[in-house]
């Protein structure tokens, strides 16, 4: 199946020429909810700019719905609800009046924004100018404004921005609910990388313009389920390699402790009992799992 | 897929909505009254002074209103109103999420566009309107001036409004410019009010009509000379200047609003 969004080997530098994206590719399925992570200025927001039209890649290939923005500009974003960056609104109009802006555009019936407004919880507020909401209330406004036209593609850049931990379920089980319901291909940036665990079904990570990881999450939880380490607290380093016949990672701090990879736990077993059958003494034996969270970390260390 | 014309349709409503509550549309409707409203005191407590006297009292009545309103009013009117339509889509950051709506870039400039041109319309016409308004009370409340002898011009009343209206386009094109490329409403509203002063500093200078305020600024008192001296509406030169600001300021702002990186 043709992704929705696909990039190739795209590159883009601002005019002060740094390079932000440098031959990045990412391709989101259809009825993905596509997670983006990286750090601050990896290239995130840029990406996001480039799939929604607003900046122009100089090298590679953009194409949204199987067409590109200079050819089909009109046709690929009356199927794309967004929310870039931080939220804007007008300000000086209501909830109300911001969701009729979008709801011309988009040449839907007048009930869409009762509609839109009901999903996010705003129902009651809609009469209120935007100046007067919170942070959080803004948020889920602009989820409105973007869900709004029911389209095919939803492009979050940081929705939970602004949300108590409540509001963060809430949009979660929301959005999951559109993709499953709706069929929805969501496109969602965030630094929430236990949200991202949570909600989404393919990752990209990227970082200095190029991406470290990209594929089904599932992938990514293998290989942190592959890559357990044990510690084993030792009273010496003597002849150690000889008995561990594999990489070791020694960490001297007060205590000796030996670190290595492994797959089983009886493999923890046979090493332990090799180690006191050759005379060095264990003290304790510690299993280290990784998390999403070290994994990206070591994924952007091994990516410098 | 909707045709351009539909397109423009909606994004003109939008804009319609969006000025609704904003400065430049307080000042469009209620800045009228506010103007009409000392002019009719004044002619209320001082009209004999005010008005040549065993004359029909419109013309003069309506030419001088017009000249103070065109002199001051109208080119304070005019930098607020494009600093606050186009301030509107800066301060809010806006312009990203009007460039991401399924609506062409041409569209997206040319119903602001309308929208400002449609709002100056506005004020010009309830202007006149009030000024005719203010002449009737003045018949009745103050009927020794001599408003009730003769027929409101209505002719003349459409050509003062034409010649002001025009001769605002290219002053109006130049502030959509400067507005939409200077993010700082007290930058851009500077480079207005300095256009304005410059007027009124050389305007005895050969040259000053090419500084784009002076035409909007003398149109009023220009207007009873025409009259008087029976020239045409429009001096070939006053077109030449004011059509030129007009359409080179527009282009420009126009390829602006279709190439400049406005959302990022």
């Amino acid at each position: 199946m043709q992704p929705i969004v696909e990039l190739n080997n795209v590159s883009f530098a601002y005019p002060n020429g740094v390079k932000v994206l440098n031959r990045f590719s990412l391709r989101i399925p259809q009825g993905s909810i596509y997670g983006f992570l990286g750090p601050n200025g990896s290239g995130k927001s840029t990406t996001i700019r480039v799939v929604m039209g607003l900046l122009k890649a100089q090298e590679g290939i953009v194409t949204v719905f199987g067409d590109s923005h200079s050819t089909s500009r009109i046709a690929i974003l009356s199927r794309i609800g967004s929310l870039i960056d931080t939220p804007n609104f007008y300000e000086h109009l209501t909830a109300y009046r911001n969701l009729e802006i979008v709801r011309l555009a988009h040449d839907l019936p007048q009930q869409t924004i009762a509609e839109a407004l009901q999903l996010v919880g705003l129902s009651a507020t809609a009469k209120l100018k935007v100046s007067e909401f919170s942070l959080g209330m803004k948020q889920r406004l602009a989820l409105a404004m973007a869900l709004l036209p029911k389209p095919e593609l939803l492009v979050l850049d940081e929705p939970s921005n602004g949300l108590d931990p409540n509001g963060i379920i809430e949009i979660r089980e929301l959005l999951i609910r559109i993709n499953q319901q709706l069929g929805t291909t969501i496109f969602v940036s965030s630094h929430l990388l236990s949200e991202v665990e949570k909600l989404c079904t393919h990752l990209s990570i990227i970082n200095q313009g190029q991406a470290v990881f990209e594929g089904p999450i599932e992938q990514l939880t293998e290989r942190i389920a592959t890559q357990k380490r044990v510690w084993f607290t030792v009273g010496s380093t003597e002849g150690l390699s000889s008995v561990l016949d594999r990489p070791l990672e020694i960490r001297q701090n007060g205590s000796i402790k030996v670190g290595f990879e492994y797959t089983t736990d009886r493999e923890i077993a046979r090493c332990n009992h090799q180690l006191v059958t050759q005379g060095v003494e264990v003290f304790g034996i510690h299993k280290e799992h990784q998390t999403l969270e070290e994994m990206y970390v070591k994924l952007l260390e091994d990516n410098k | 897929m909707r045709t351009a014309l539909q397109q423009f349709g909606a994004a003109f409503k939008a804009e319609t909505i969006k000025s609704k509550g904003t400065a430049a549309y307080w000042l469009t409707y209620i800045g009228p009254f506010f103007i009409l409203l000392i002019f009719l005191l004044g002619f209320y407590f001082k009209g004999h002074h005010l008005l040549p006297p065993k004359v029909d009292p419109w013309l003069p009545f309506i030419a001088k209103i017009w000249d103070a309103a065109a002199m001051v009013f109208l080119p304070m009117y005019l930098i607020l109103l494009a600093s606050q339509l186009l301030n509107l889509e800066h301060k809010n950051a806006t312009w990203r999420l009007a460039y991401t709506l399924p609506y062409s870039k041409h569209i997206i400039f040319w119903s602001k566009m309308a929208m400002l041109f449609t709002l100056n319309l506005s004020a010009h016409l309830l202007t006149m309107l009030l000024t005719i308004a203010a002449g009737m009370l003045l018949a009745f409340i103050k009927p020794d001036l001599g408003f009730t002898l003769s027929a409101i011009p209505w002719q003349h009343c459409a050509a003062l409004t034409a010649k002001v209206l025009v001769c605002s386009f290219g002053i109006l094109s130049v502030y959509y410019f400067v507005c939409f490329e200077i993010k700082n409403q007290v930058k851009s509203m500077g480079i207005g009010i300095s256009l304005f002063i410059v007027v009124t500093i050389v305007a005895g200078w050969k040259y000053a009509f090419l500084i784009p305020t002076y035409y909007p600024m003398v149109s009023g008192m220009s207007y009873y000379k025409i009259v008087a001296a029976h020239e045409p509406l429009f001096a070939a030169k006053e077109l030449i200047t004011v059509g030129g600001y007009f359409v080179l300021f527009s282009l420009a702002a126009w390829y602006r609003a279709c190439t400049k990186r406005m959302a990022v």
